[in-house]
């Protein structure tokens, strides 16, 4: 089989870095603001387009400070890709902007990382009560909303009660994120083996629970891996294999934990060009040759999980083919 | 991009390579399948019946397919895109 997909399955644009929060796990360049300038994003999405991406996102920064959203909003309304979503703080939501966006569509992802002062301290500000009001306002109008939490520290112990105000806001997916340690002070918001256990075993009790989807990386162990020779699933690392992000700055890269290893860049080439160059996409699309982990080799999971994460490995063991930090299997 | 309504699921495929698809649930599952999967998935999202499904599948890509083959790889299709 081939190792990457004919195009990439899964799309995502960071259309502007900037941003109003303050977040204590962002990973967010802050030392200079970039919107994609409205001409190339609107070359660039009719390209992914082309190109039958089924999945989009639209991420910031915080996407709604973007200064062409009106022309963009248009724009997704209007593209033939199944599944868009904009991903966003929640904060800055325009009813005028929303209503012109087809429910049927377009779905939002709303950041919500705990309770309100728990949400509120990770956040940097007083948000969490105009948060649900946008998550609200966009259920009373139809759109699917589904909230991203990531896990750290301060929040793994309270994803009980997040659970339970989504189901009351009539939410459709929680998906709990793992947090990256892109630098040295997230180290200290990450959990520990047995925190994560212990999260995991909480995790468990609710994810049959039919009022409510929730996602959560270690699903993947719950799927098959390959049924025969012409079904397979793809899970695990996707950088480069069936995913592509493309950064504020036009840079195209495989992961946006490891920004450092760029493919190419939109105001220098097309898309399609930038993922059919095999040679800049080595680091990802080798990785099960290049893996150092023997054990990981032998697990029964190595061909859906291909090594789990390798921006993990790369940052808390500096190595890209090292061994996954967060798995629980070994 | 085409796609393919079973039931309450919206599937939406394209070609791959080497007569591989790839399919997409909106529910965020993926496959890929060969020709004669796809051709079966479209016949069963316009109701036809599973034995139809068979005989045109076999007559088809000349197979001897029994109907419990082709309704496993269905269901293991379907069925997994439902959880």
């Amino acid at each position: 089989m081939n190792k990457k997909f004919r195009t990439p399955i899964y799309a995502s644009v960071d259309i502007t870095n900037k941003c109003n929060l303050n977040c204590i796990h962002c990973r967010n360049d802050k030392s200079k603001f970039i919107d994609v300038e409205y001409n190339k994003l609107d070359g660039i999405l009719t390209e992914l387009e082309e190109m039958e991406v089924f999945f989009l996102s639209i991420v910031g920064g915080e996407p709604f400070l973007y200064k062409d959203i009106d022309r963009l909003l248009i724009k997704l309304n209007n593209l033939n890709i199944p599944k868009i979503t904009i991903v966003t703080n929640g904060t800055m939501i325009n009813i005028k902007q929303i209503i012109k966006l087809n429910p049927h569509k377009i779905k939002f992802i709303i950041s919500l990382d705990g309770p309100e002062s728990i949400h509120n301290f990770i956040r940097g500000k007083n948000i969490y009560t105009d948060v649900l009001k946008s998550i609200k306002l966009l259920i009373d109008n139809h759109f699917s909303v589904a909230i991203n939490y990531t896990i750290m520290k301060p929040n793994f112990k309270h994803i009980r009660e997040i659970i339970e105000v989504a189901k009351k806001l009539k939410i459709n997916k929680i998906n709990f994120l793992k947090l990256f340690p892109v630098h040295s002070e997230i180290y200290s918001l990450m959990l520990s083996k047995e925190e994560t256990e212990e999260l995991y075993r909480t995790y468990d009790q609710y994810k049959n629970d039919n009022k409510i989807k929730l996602s959560f990386e270690k699903d993947y162990l719950d799927y098959p891996e390959y049924i025969d020779d012409d079904v397979c699933f793809s899970v695990g690392c996707r950088a480069g294999i069936s995913q592509i992000n493309i950064l504020s700055n036009g840079d195209v890269v495989g992961c946006k934990l490891l920004p450092q290893i760029i493919s190419g860049n939109i105001y220098k080439d097309r898309l399609i060009d930038i993922w059919n160059n095999d040679s800049a996409w080595e680091l990802y699309r080798k990785i099960d040759e290049n893996i150092k982990d023997d054990i990981c080799k032998d697990c029964k999971y190595f061909s859906a999980c291909r090594g789990g994460c390798r921006a993990l490995s790369f940052y808390v063991n500096n190595d890209l083919y090292g061994k996954d930090p967060n798995c629980t299997i070994r | 991009m085409d796609k393919i309504i079973i039931g309450k699921n919206i599937f939406w495929y394209r070609f791959e390579y080497q007569n591989k698809y790839l399919l997409y649930s909106t529910k965020g599952y993926f496959y890929i399948i060969n020709d004669i999967i796809l051709d079966s998935l479209i016949l069963l999202s316009k109701n036809v019946n599973n034995i139809i499904i068979k005989d045109t599948i076999n007559q088809k890509y000349n197979l001897n397919l029994s109907q419990s083959q082709l309704e496993d790889r269905l269901k293991t299709i379907c069925g997994v895109f439902n959880k």
